[in-house]
């Protein structure tokens, strides 16, 4: 097996229920590219293999599925990790990549960096910037010294690699053998959606107290719809009964960074603001014009969103048309 | 644990800045047309 590049940047690409690799892999090949050679793990078959090539893996190693959750794939990372000794480890900061990020910087004594925004490199090595505290302090760090694992936030990293050839090889992998949580059966949920989630969601549209019923709540999702976004909520709309608790975007509920933050009838309070703010572009609609919301939106309505917002959505679908 | 601080990795921080307070963009009052400038907005930078 030819020998890796010294730059290498190890990445291992989720795989999606539907055997495909999961929505993060572009961005986590992109931000290898942007330090290094990519090369990618997948767990799976030479299918997925081509899959990261043409996202921008320059090597793809291809692991076979084991049984059990989560240590099948530490296997196959670490196998991966002795083999091409990488200077850093990319993982999805998904429950699946978190799960495998931590054991096997566990296992290797590399260091853990969680949920990083980004990656770069100086002359010393990789470093990874955090977004903290809400998105109100940036944080660059690095490690004394060996391999790192980090894991990326999703939707985080907007850089991707250019497609390369297929260069493909089978990873053999020891089994380690610990215990394994296993899947004894699968019910899959009834889709009644077919929603961006909001992790990780290009565009998410979230409601607040403003829209002052569950029925009226339906406005949010018209607008999501027509943007084909994710729909959100503030924790007073939560509170407030309209939506599920799963909706809730903000410190206490899901941080998302989207490429556009739509909040209707939200004041923005702190809370709500750390878990919103990294997005690249906000928009806000709000009758209260000394909303907080205003002090951070690139776009501001100061108007009644059950005005504003049909007209906005049937100006969106005569432009689709 | 060992007491040599060189046997184990550690994670240093190497800088930190505080992210400049988002400036506050276009706010405008909703004269009956809000919701074209919005979709303006969207469409003018490539969101919609």
């Amino acid at each position: 097996m030819a020998d890796y590049a010294a730059d290498s940047v190890l990445v291992l690409l989720d795989t999606a229920v539907s055997g495909e690799l999961a929505k993060s892999s572009a961005a986590l090949l992109g931000a290898a590219a942007g330090i290094g050679t990519p090369v990618a793990v997948v767990i799976g078959d030479s299918a997925l293999a081509e899959a990261a090539a043409e996202l921008g893996a320059a090597r793809v190693l291809v692991a076979a599925p084991g049984d059990g959750l989560t240590v099948p794939v530490v296997d196959a990372l670490e196998a991966a990790a002795a083999l091409v000794r990488p200077d850093a480890v990319l993982v999805s900061h998904s429950v699946d990549g978190r799960d495998v990020a931590g054991r096997s910087a566990g296992r290797t004594k590399a260091r853990l960096w969680v949920d990083a925004v980004g990656v770069s490199r100086d002359d010393e090595g990789v470093v990874a910037h955090h977004s903290v505290y809400g998105g109100a302090f940036t944080v660059d760090s690095a490690a004394t010294f060996g391999p790192l694992v980090v894991t990326v936030r999703q939707g985080a990293v907007d850089a991707r690699a250019q497609a390369q050839p297929v260069v493909a090889d089978d990873l053999a992998v020891t089994a380690s053998g610990r215990r394994a949580a296993v899947v004894e059966s699968v019910t899959q949920a009834e889709v009644t959606s077919s929603r961006p989630e909001l992790r990780g969601a290009a565009k998410v549209v979230s409601g607040g107290r403003g829209l002052g019923s569950a029925d009226r709540f339906a406005l949010v999702e018209e607008l999501a719809d027509v943007l084909g976004a994710a729909v959100g909520a503030s924790r007073a709309a939560v509170d407030a009964g309209f939506v599920p608790s799963s909706f809730q975007v903000g410190q206490t509920g899901v941080s998302v960074s989207p490429q556009l933050y739509v909040a209707l009838g939200i004041s923005g309070a702190i809370q709500h603001k750390a878990g919103m703010q990294t997005a690249k572009t906000i928009v806000a609609i709000n009758k209260d014009a000394d909303a907080p919301i205003f002090e951070i939106a690139d776009f501001g309505v100061v108007g009644d969103l059950f005005q504003v917002v049909p007209q906005l959505v049937a100006a969106l679908q005569a432009r689709k048309q | 644990m060992t007491a040599d601080a060189t046997a184990t990795a550690r994670s240093i921080m190497i800088a930190v800045a505080e992210k400049p307070p988002r400036a506050a963009g276009v706010k405008i009052v909703d004269e009956g047309d809000a919701g074209e400038k919005l979709a303006e907005f969207l469409v003018q930078n490539r969101l919609a």
